[in-house]
């Protein structure tokens, strides 16, 4: 891995031959738009290209003696995302894991391979912001994408590939500086949650307390579609002679999403749907692959039409969890 | 605003057990947020707050007590209180178990266009009065402030309730703020683009219709798998026919709360679709929903007597 600095100039003449294949989070279109050409375009997150929300798996017809099947197709030219690095998580620590472990899924992989990640350092967290408690940070990186912190006049890089020929030696200086800048925007944030949370949170799967923490909660899809490490999804047979399978997202909230061809359905309420939503990220996940299936990026907090926050029922197990302990 | 006399009263509900469980709002984890909260202790009433950020209609809180025996109090705005109506009169709840804390409606206070006006706002910097405010020692009227949805409002003051905390409101509404009747002067074909361009960006999250008291099927059309309405993507016709659906399906029944609206993550401007049908109501049947238990729904009522061939 190399570091350096890339003048306003150089950024620009390395994005020239990749304006139309540039893809920037809305979030940090907000903070980082003007680095990026007009061409760019503005995804809410990573799922909106590598998990669309409606996707043709394979297309099938009767053809008079047997079926036909033919798969659906996928995007293999090379394209390049940035995003804020709770973003960048989201797909290298939880949807990375999901789709590319076995079973692997083939679409996501084949869109996987051909995206670029670069990471832009997150220099205001936001109030409802708390990626430092699930394990990320506002300068979280990765080898595998180029890291980048906006100046006024030239860009820091770490990474590999073609940017870093672009990039000059920045020297003991520009190092002293990001890393008093690092220490700025992380001064005051929360500290990550104990290591023993996601194996005890478990033992609280019964605990009456769900009860209070979940009431409020509507139950609708915003925060799951919105978030950018929520990836369940449907599967349906659109057609009857001829058709095609539907990927198309699906959401624990829903009541239909674990209902049985019987009729029974094991999550009935909102309370074991608003369970499900916090075990599975913070229990189950970590459990099976060890972080956190959040993020903390804030983005359901923000957009919960009831206000509903999951940093405090997070908050609230922490406590039970502690009185017990103690 | 009335906090005081609002807990003074739940306390002595709980405590006398006329009712068993009071809905109310309380302060959230961000500012400029009142956020719904379940009251089931005297000593919990303290937590309840009353101001201009209640966008939820909390008579959809009363909906998954419907099987039980359960008493409740809930604090109604002339929406919700408008909302319990239409429920009582679709025989959801026996009248007796609900108890109406109606509260004259200050309106609904729109954080966006605080923000857009006001810049970076504080809620340490706001000194609430009667429709009006302090912002840094200045002052602003509230209206200019308020919801969309909260503009137009015909009923701040609840036409259905056990008691009124509060004294009763004049109506917001003038007709120079409608963002309805803007619409209605559009040519169809801006409409179109107009609506064309606000489906597109619904991601189908079903916000609006779990914050509607008056969405309560126990399943909703566009989740039926037979007969199969839509699928799961947000396309903009799926978009369209669910949004139409739903509008229709609220015909006469709609209070006009629009809490849909407000719960949209995307800020659609969603309302307007049932809003206009409630102007076509309106227009046609000389009705509105939840003004009284007695008077009849007209898209609800079969009779004979029935002026329209095509329903005899
Ligand atoms: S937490 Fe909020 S956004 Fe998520 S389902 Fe509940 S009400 Fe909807
Ligand atoms: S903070 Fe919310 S939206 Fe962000 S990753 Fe966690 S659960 Fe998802
Ligand atoms: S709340 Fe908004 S985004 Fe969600 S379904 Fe309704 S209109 Fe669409
Ligand atoms: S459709 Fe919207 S405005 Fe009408 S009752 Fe439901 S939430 Fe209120
Ligand atoms: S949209 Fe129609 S079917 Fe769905 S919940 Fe509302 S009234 Fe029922």
């Amino acid at each position: 891995m190399s570091k350096g600095l890339v003048t306003k100039e150089k950024w620009w003449k390395w994005l020239e031959d990749k304006k139309d294949r540039l893809f920037l989070s809305e979030r940090a279109q907000k903070r980082y738009g003007s680095w990026f050409p007009p061409e760019v375009k503005v995804v809410k997150n990573g799922k909106e290209i590598l998990l669309p929300s409606g996707e043709e798996m394979y297309r099938y017809f009767w053809a008079g003696e047997e079926w036909k099947v033919e798969e659906g197709e996928v995007n293999t030219a090379p394209l390049f995302f940035f995003s804020l690095p709770c973003e960048a998580r989201a797909i290298i620590e939880i949807t990375d894991k999901v789709f590319l472990h076995e079973p692997i899924d083939k679409n996501y992989r084949q869109r996987r391979k051909s995206l670029s990640l670069g990471i832009l350092a997150c220099l205001q967290p936001e109030p409802t912001c708390f990626c430092s408690l699930v394990g990320g940070g506002p300068f979280w990186k990765n080898e595998e994408a180029l890291f980048l912190v906006p100046r006024k006049e030239d860009i820091y890089v770490e990474g590999e590939g073609e940017l870093l020929s672009y990039s000059e030696e920045g020297g003991e200086k520009v190092k002293q500086e990001i890393q008093t800048l690092q220490k700025e925007v992380e001064s005051g944030l929360p500290s990550p949650l104990p290591s023993y949370f996601s194996q005890e949170l478990y033992q609280h799967f019964e605990d009456e307390e769900w009860d209070d923490i979940s009431w409020h909660c509507m139950n609708c899809g915003a925060c799951t579609f919105l978030c950018p490490t929520c990836y369940c999804f449907d599967l349906s047979i659109e057609g009857r002679l001829k058709g095609f399978q539907l990927r198309s997202w699906d959401s624990c909230m829903f009541p239909k999403f674990t209902l049985h061809a019987s009729f029974h359905n094991p999550r009935p309420t909102g309370k074991e749907r608003v369970r499900q939503r916090v075990m599975h990220k913070f229990s189950y996940f970590p459990e099976r692959e060890g972080n956190f299936a959040c993020v903390g990026c804030g983005v359901c907090v923000e957009k919960c039409p009831v206000n509903w926050d999951i940093r405090e029922a997070i908050e609230r197990m922490v406590e039970k969890i502690d009185r017990l302990r103690a | 605003m009335f906090e005081k006399e609002i807990r003074r009263k739940a306390k002595e509900l709980l405590e006398a057990k006329t009712v068993d469980l009071v809905i109310g709002y309380t302060s959230g984890s961000l500012p400029f947020q009142a956020r719904p909260i379940l009251v089931s202790s005297p000593e919990d009433v303290g937590k309840l707050v009353w101001n201009h950020f209640a966008r939820s209609n909390l008579a959809r809180y009363l909906l998954p007590y419907r099987d039980s025996s359960k008493k409740i109090a809930l604090l109604a705005k002339g929406c919700d209180a408008r909302a319990v109506a239409v429920l009582l009169q679709e025989e959801q709840f026996p009248r007796e178990r609900i108890h109406i804390i109606g509260l004259p409606c200050p309106g609904v206070i729109s954080r966006r266009k605080l923000e857009e006006k006001l810049g970076e706002i504080k809620e340490e910097d706001f000194s609430w009065e009667e429709n009006s405010f302090l912002f840094q020692g200045e002052k602003w009227e509230v209206r200019p402030f308020l919801e969309d949805t909260c503009a137009r409002c015909r009923y701040p003051n609840p036409p259905l309730y056990d008691e009124l905390i509060g004294e009763e409101k004049e109506p917001w509404r003038d007709g120079s703020v409608d963002y309805l009747k803007e619409l209605d002067n559009q040519s169809r074909e801006e409409r179109w683009q107009f609506f064309a361009a606000e489906l597109s960006r619904c991601i189908r999250c079903y916000a609006c219709r779990n914050a509607c008291p008056l969405c309560y099927c126990k399943e909703c059309f566009a989740e039926s798998d037979s007969p199969r309405w839509v699928n799961g993507v947000p396309t903009l016709s799926d978009n369209l026919f669910f949004h139409l659906g739903r509008s229709m399906h609220l015909a006469g029944r709609c209070v006009e709360c629009g809490a849909c609206e407000r719960a949209c993550p995307e800020e659609i401007k969603i309302g307007l679709l049932p809003l206009k049908v409630e102007e076509i109501v309106r227009e046609n049947f000389s009705f509105e929903a939840g003004l009284s238990l007695e008077e009849e729904a007209p898209l609800l009522t079969y009779k004979e007597s029935d002026p329209g061939e095509f329903i005899k």
